[in-house]
């Protein structure tokens, strides 16, 4: 028993590892950042790291608050997380690390997380029973429809991500492994082309595909409240 | 015509259809597959035709208008990144 469960984590795939390991990282991080605030005094002023990220968590509050309304207390949090996470595992392949999120296996999940919030928000929001109601709108007949229309979002998230994601990866890794196979006198110039491909497909792409994936469970989630709880005083 | 079709058609019924005759489809399969990008190139020309135009009327609405776009592309984009994903699949068989 004990063995074959050994034998499972010596077998782990190295992106599951990568993925514990961003993951580990960012729990210290912002559990220490949120002692911090949560110690501050009201009169302190904070640094400028504790400014940085107070003011980037407001941001983020009030722009999801401009879409979801009065459930921003949930959705926020687990959107932000998700954000940051995806941010960091799209820009981790600058240090030639397979950045997770270019394994199906981890954008799947990602997008089984945005399904949840999404239909949760509308269950929270409305209530069970009107929620699951509002598949019949506007009459019986679309009912299949709406359940496709409902779990499509899942499939598209995690290979629009996926499909990102490696592609950016694959084309790096084939100008990389291209240049390194000339000889010496041409190979040194794939110190000039990898950062180059990595700022354009790690980073650029990593964020656009960040503002994506978020900003399509925000407005999924948007399409499921109802109007009275759009209004916050 | 009909004299060159007799001197190919035995070549053709000669294939026999063994496993590099198999990759060999795949692969056409796969530069098929890639040609999606045709219709989100067009797509994301489209919306960056129109987000120049919006920006050259409204100039104060920049930041909007660009993270609009970016998400605008990046959903379009979708359809070139399914068609790559099958020609990925089809590169390995």
């Amino acid at each position: 028993m004990i063995s074959q469960i050994l034998e499972y984590f010596r077998n782990l795939p190295g992106y599951f590892i990568t993925s514990l390991a961003i993951i580990t990282i960012l729990s210290i991080i912002s559990v220490v950042v949120g002692l911090k605030i949560k110690h501050l005094d009201a009169r302190a002023r904070p640094g400028k790291i504790l400014t940085l990220f107070i003011s980037f968590v407001s941001f983020f509050n009030n722009y999801v608050k401009s879409y979801v309304g009065k459930h921003w207390t949930y959705v926020a949090p687990i959107t932000l997380s998700m954000a940051i996470y995806v941010l960091i595992s799209n820009i981790s392949g600058v240090i030639n690390i397979a950045s997770p999120t270019s394994f199906t296996a981890i954008t799947f999940s990602l997008s089984l997380v945005s399904v949840f919030v999404v239909q949760s928000t509308g269950i929270r929001s409305n209530g069970v029973f009107k929620h699951f109601g509002g598949l019949t709108k506007p009459f019986k007949l679309m009912t299949p429809l709406n359940i496709i229309g409902d779990i499509t979002p899942a499939l598209s998230i995690a290979l629009r991500l996926f499909g990102n994601i490696a592609s950016g990866a694959v084309i790096v890794t084939l100008a990389f492994r291209g240049l390194m196979m000339l000889p010496l006198y041409a190979s040194w110039t794939a110190i000039f082309v990898k950062p180059v491909l990595s700022l354009l497909f790690d980073i650029a792409f990593g964020l656009i595909q960040t503002l994506v994936i978020v900003l399509l469970t925000i407005i999924f989630a948007s399409t499921k409240v109802d109007d009275a709880d759009l209004e916050i005083n | 015509m009909h004299e060159i079709l007799n001197q190919i058609l035995p070549f053709i019924a000669d294939v026999v259809p063994n496993e590099f005759f198999r990759s060999g489809l795949a692969y056409i399969g796969a530069g098929i597959a890639v040609t999606t990008g045709f219709g989100t190139g067009i797509g994301q020309g489209i919306a960056a035709g129109k987000a120049v135009e919006a920006v050259a009327r409204q100039p104060e609405a920049l930041g909007k208008i660009t993270s609009t776009m970016l998400i605008g592309q990046a959903v379009a984009e979708t359809t070139g990144i399914y068609g790559l994903i099958i020609a990925f699949i089809l590169t390995t068989k």
